[in-house]
């Protein structure tokens, strides 16, 4: 029998529940703060079924998965080769206008502030007459471009600019079981959890399973999905729905060819929108995972496929009647509280929005590693830990709703119901009602993103608000910026580096061709 | 260096080698492929670094030759200024050339327009076309090169799996200017001491520890190239 028996509070056991990335990623993040394989350490186990398949989707990530990458010890040769990965630099949004030829970049580059921060200078017409993307970095030119973000003789997790990737979530999730229970220590038990025990105080006991018996442990992280089978059903922490904001409420997945076998990867996230919803394509090496986001109160299911398949002839023609998409509903919210009693919630069994942002890995792995850093250390702590690990992580999902739904709020589309419907106030949060309210009269500050808990910041809202042409009146401000010469010369040098990216940098697909025969390395 | 063509009796019979050093193809050329089996001999002229190949991001061990890019400061009048004289230089004209994509297999050419052919020198073929004793020491001496250059590959492997090498700048003062030569990676000997006694035994063993000593003893060759650079700078002046 196991030590948890000794009644210390000393917390020496946990059991993470369901095996998908946010359990993986999860088990890592713990196993590697936790240290299972040291005296002393926590015993780290993973409970996973061995009869739910895991599904290949393509999935976009944002650059602080490279942190984690590193921080977990994963190569990124081996990342690359195992998770047909490809290199993303940028969310390109096309049609999200009413004009339908419209596009801009979300890059993951910052925009360039030093020597001068050139958005006023943009927004008053002084810095040039390109987009907002390109007269502050170079990367919105290269994703044009088509240029991977790395040189082949840079170092594993070092690029030119920042960048994250696209990737296959089943092949990543089992990169990170070999990782987990090869390198960090956690033990996996294949079985399925059959029931939930209680203890009379409330706190989970123990977990019955078909094949490997009652598990305890001290410690329970639900990383079961959208049946949040612990957070959710055992300890009945509601649900909070937010379909009220995100109108979106089912997904059409469907794993679609290159036009040819050797087409460029695009180094970016193709999210175009659609009179229902919008449309993600994401690049792997040797296929494009697409699927529609869409409101079913809007468009019929039939006329969503029909949508998403006149999208795909585009690029596929006849042949994109081959593939048959699967269709998801989506539940859009989060929990209550993330963390009851002994046991948090990482994953779907958390909190779900469209994927439009990428937010998916990204609040797995940001919330994990936040569990992990703030473990409890004793029984007695997990109220004061809890507490503030609710907050941190209702703040979380909070602004990544409002960023989310800012896409929407700003767009002059006024095709359909469903995008007359996003503009109504109420279905805007307040938070960014008011954000809005100011940035009608002058840009965003850093000021206005004060909390270290910010998912997405000043940048990101920068390239979106005036990549959709948001009117920042500055009328009534322009005497505050006084070097328009300067910011002229500015921008013309960005240009200029931006033309000249090309010398040294090659295709993206050829430099991931490379990459799988040569690798890159370490240093 | 043109490209190596496959070498017959029928198209090569008449041609002869003479010895010597082809130094046209090294003017220019700052950086020069060495095996680990030579750097205690290269590294008695020039460092022996490590570098990055610009198309496959892959470390390479290389004697450096200049301070900059196109600089060899080592080809003076024609004549190399080294006691050694470094394998793939000594090879010439003569190069293994695969004939099919796994370099599985091989054939023996050479460079058509090496200056060292002519009607001089040793002859390749003998009367009946069969391959002359000088040829077969040559070609032999190829496949050991290349051999050697397997070795090398897997030295670097080794270092690079033990986290010993490390980026660095180096930078000369030449006559009072400085000058940095940059893209150089070294073994950082920090590192190495920390190795435990298994890994160090088994570098050694390997004839890899070796080799890290004769890189540490050739970077100090870095001021004959400084002053090589400095003498060429003021003839010219």
């Amino acid at each position: 029998m196991s030590t948890a028996g000794q009644n210390d509070g000393a917390i020496r056991e946990v059991l993470v529940v369901g095996g998908g990335t946010a359990g993986w990623l999860t088990a890592c993040h713990l196993a590697r703060k936790l240290r299972p394989t040291e005296p002393g350490g926590v015993r780290v186990r993973l409970v996973e079924s061995p009869d739910i398949p895991t599904i290949g989707v393509g999935e976009g990530t944002v650059p602080a998965v490279r942190q984690s990458l590193q921080y977990l010890g994963i190569s990124e040769t081996e990342f690359i080769r195992e998770c047909d990965a490809t290199f993303k630099q940028s969310i390109k949004f096309c049609g999200w206008m009413q004009d339908a030829s419209h596009y801009y970049h979300h890059v993951f580059d910052y925009p360039q502030r030093d020597p001068l921060d050139l958005t006023p200078y943009w927004l008053m017409g002084q810095a040039g007459e390109r987009s907002y993307a390109e007269t502050v970095g170079i990367q919105a030119a290269m994703c044009d471009a088509g240029l991977a973000p790395k040189q082949i003789t840079q170092p594993e997790f070092a690029g030119v600019t920042n960048y994250a990737y696209h990737l296959d979530a089943g092949k990543f999730s089992a990169l990170l079981t070999r990782h987990a229970t090869q390198k960090l220590g956690v033990e996996l038990i294949k079985a399925n959890v059959e029931q939930v025990h209680l203890t009379p105080a409330g706190d989970i006991d123990r977990l019955s399973t078909d094949r490997c018996g009652d598990l305890h442990a001290d410690f329970y992280v639900d990383c079961s999905g959208f049946s949040s089978l612990l957070l959710g059903q055992a300890l009945e922490v509601p649900f909070i729905d937010r379909s009220d904001v995100l109108l979106a409420d089912h997904a059409l997945a469907v794993q679609v060819p290159y036009p040819e076998e050797n087409s460029p990867i695009p180094c970016e996230t193709l999210a175009t929108a659609l009179p229902g919803g919008w449309v993600w394509d994401i690049g792997l090496v040797s296929r494009r995972g697409t699927g529609y986001v869409y409101s079913s109160n809007h468009i019929s299911h039939e006329q969503a496929e029909q949508q998403l398949l006149d999208y795909l002839r585009a690029s596929l023609g006849e042949r994109a009647e081959q593939y048959s998409a699967r269709r998801i509903p989506m539940k859009v919210g989060y929990r209550d509280s993330f963390w009851a009693r002994n046991c948090a919630a990482i994953g779907l069994s958390q909190g779900f929005v469209e994927p439009l942002e990428a937010t998916g890995l990204l609040m797995f792995d940001a919330t994990a590693r936040m569990l992990a850093e703030q473990f409890p250390a004793h029984r007695d702590l997990m109220p004061l830990l809890s507490e503030r690990f609710n907050h941190r992580v209702r703040f979380a999902w909070e602004r990544v709703i409002d960023f989310i739904k800012l896409h929407y709020c700003i767009s002059d589309r006024d095709d359909s119901e469903f995008w007359r419907d996003n503009r109504r106030t109420e279905t805007i949060p307040e938070t960014l009602r008011e954000n809005l309210a100011i940035w009608r009269h002058q840009p965003p500050s850093d000021y206005d993103f004060s909390s270290r808990l910010e998912i997405f910041n000043l940048e990101n809202y920068l390239y979106v608000l005036y990549g959709m042409n948001f009117p920042t009146q500055m009328d009534a401000i322009g005497y505050r910026y006084g070097q328009p010469a300067d910011a002229l010369k500015s921008a013309q040098r960005i240009a200029q580096s931006a033309a000249q990216a090309g010398e040294h940098l090659l295709s993206h697909r050829e430099l991931i061709q490379r990459i799988h025969q040569y690798g890159l390395q370490p240093i | 260096m043109s490209r190596p063509v496959p070498l017959t009796p029928e198209a090569h019979g008449k041609l002869r080698v003479r010895p010597g050093i082809n130094t046209a193809r090294l003017e220019g050329q700052q950086l020069l492929p060495v095996v680990v089996h030579e750097f205690h001999l290269a590294g008695s002229d020039t460092p022996i670094l490590f570098v990055k190949n610009s198309e496959t991001g892959q470390f390479e061990t290389v004697a450096l030759l200049g301070l900059s890019q196109q600089e060899n400061l080592m080809i003076d009048g024609g004549r190399w200024q080294g006691n050694y004289v470094p394998g793939v230089i000594r090879s010439d004209p003569f190069r293994l050339i695969s004939t099919s994509a796994d370099d599985e297999n091989v054939v023996l050419g050479i460079d058509p327009e090496s200056p060292l052919l002519g009607e001089e020198g040793e002859a390749l073929f003998d009367d009946k076309g069969e391959i002359t004793d000088f040829l077969k020491g040559r070609r032999d001496a190829l496949v050991s090169y290349i051999e050697h250059g397997n070795i090398t590959r897997a030295f670097t492997a080794r270092l690079v799996e033990l986290d010993l090498l490390a980026h660095r700048e180096l930078t000369l003062d030449l006559d009072g200017k400085k000058s940095t030569v940059s893209g150089m990676y070294l073994v950082d000997e920090e590192k190495l001491n920390k190795l435990d006694d298994e890994t160090l035994l088994e570098l050694q063993k390997r004839g890899f520890l070796r080799a890290i000593y004769a890189h540490f003893m050739s970077l100090n060759r870095i001021h004959g190239l400084a002053r090589l650079k400095i003498a060429g700078d003021r003839g010219e002046g």
